[in-house]
């Protein structure tokens, strides 16, 4: 398990099956992924989970579980690269009760802070839809800097859109930590 | 993921739906409409489990259509042939007779096209229709298709050799004229 604030990260199971349908095949939560899929059975799904079970050092999925206990969504990295030591993080809370309310923050903090100080990583980074304004305003508040921009990379809703590229880097991570280090020994 | 529209849901086919899709393909007047190849017998449950098992494994995509507010089935849609580099794809829907001539098979159809131009990129989505199912037939045109060609007598069905068209929309065709 890793620890985090207000959630905890835990491993991808049998056990949430049900919510992983739940909320994958819920427009509204995969309507900001980057992929499109089509109708997921419970075959499918379990098929998933099962691939999850086989340990893989380049990529892995976690599930966010609150601190009550509650599973709200998965999230993890899609892409591990040992070699040039960055990570590319993606997430997805499907209980839209638990949209802006800071978890989704505290799960990318989580993330950051895990590959940073676990994994020993130089950068994270993540593409997010350039018409996700909900999402790009919560990776600034993590500390995510706008990299570029891929133009028409992604299609969606009819069109082809600009898919931004951010990242953060070990450094601008540490002194945004070692910040709010300092304000919380100052309380 | 899940397509939705006004009062519909379209999910995934599951091992739970096989009396529904028993009960469904077994009603004649459902069958007669049809036109299909390789339905003549009555089939049973258990056949419907297994083909439910079977189409798992494929690429083919079988949704079940059902209410928004109550989860009643209403019948199956199903996408055939997807072929990825010529971005086409094989349509076929059939609703069971007490859901029809309620808009539900042209609030699917125009959900799935919507779903299939605007978010899964194809090309083409094309259908057979056996030329006496009227009905199918203007539920089609209304949704955008046209009739590109005939299948002169390709299937005997109440003692006749009967014909089917084959209708086509291309994304072209549904960005002039959205459904």
């Amino acid at each position: 398990m890793i620890k985090g604030k207000k959630i905890d990260l835990v491993a991808v199971s049998m056990d949430y099956l049900p919510l992983y349908r739940k909320w994958f095949n819920d427009p509204e939560v995969t309507d900001m992924l980057g992929d499109t899929k089509y109708p997921f059975s419970e075959g499918r799904e379990r098929e998933w989970i099962e691939q999850q079970q086989v340990p893989k050092d380049d990529r892995r999925a976690f599930t966010v579980v609150t601190k009550k206990g509650r599973p709200i969504g998965n999230a993890g990295f899609n892409e591990i690269d040992p070699l040039n030591k960055y990570v590319v993080l993606g997430i997805a809370i499907g209980e839209k009760d638990f949209w802006n309310k800071g978890y989704g923050e505290d799960t990318i903090a989580t993330l950051m802070k895990f590959a940073f100080e676990e994994l020993g990583m130089h950068k994270v980074e993540l593409g997010v839809h350039s018409t996700n304004k909900r999402a790009i305003a919560c990776y600034k508040k993590c500390g995510f800097v706008l990299e570029g921009c891929e133009r028409e990379h992604d299609f969606y809703e009819g069109k082809y859109i600009d898919s931004l590229r951010m990242g953060i880097l070990r450094k601008e991570w540490e002194t945004i930590y070692r910040k709010e280090e300092r304000a919380r020994a100052r309380k | 993921m899940n397509i939705e529209t006004r009062r519909m849901v379209m999910r995934a086919v599951e091992p739970a739906d096989a009396r529904f899709l028993a009960d469904l393909i077994n009603d004649p007047e459902v069958r007669n409409i049809l036109g299909a190849y390789d339905l003549v017998f009555p089939v049973s449950v258990d056949l419907e489990s297994r083909w439910i098992e079977s189409v798992s494994k494929k690429d083919d995509v079988h949704m079940i259509a059902t209410l928004k507010n109550a989860a009643t089935p209403l019948g199956i849609v199903s996408l055939k042939d997807l072929n990825r580099r010529n971005g086409s794809a094989h349509l076929s829907i059939i609703l069971q007779k007490k859901s029809w001539d309620k808009g539900y098979g042209t609030e699917a159809v125009k959900g799935v096209l919507t779903f299939l131009f605007d978010r899964k990129n194809l090309h083409r989505v094309w259908l057979r229709v056996a030329e006496h199912n009227e009905r199918a037939l203007a539920c089609y045109k209304k949704c955008g298709f046209r009739i590109e060609g005939t299948l002169r007598e390709d299937h005997f069905a109440g003692d006749a050799w009967q014909s089917s068209h084959i209708m086509s929309i291309l994304d072209s065709d549904f960005r002039r004229k959205r459904p």
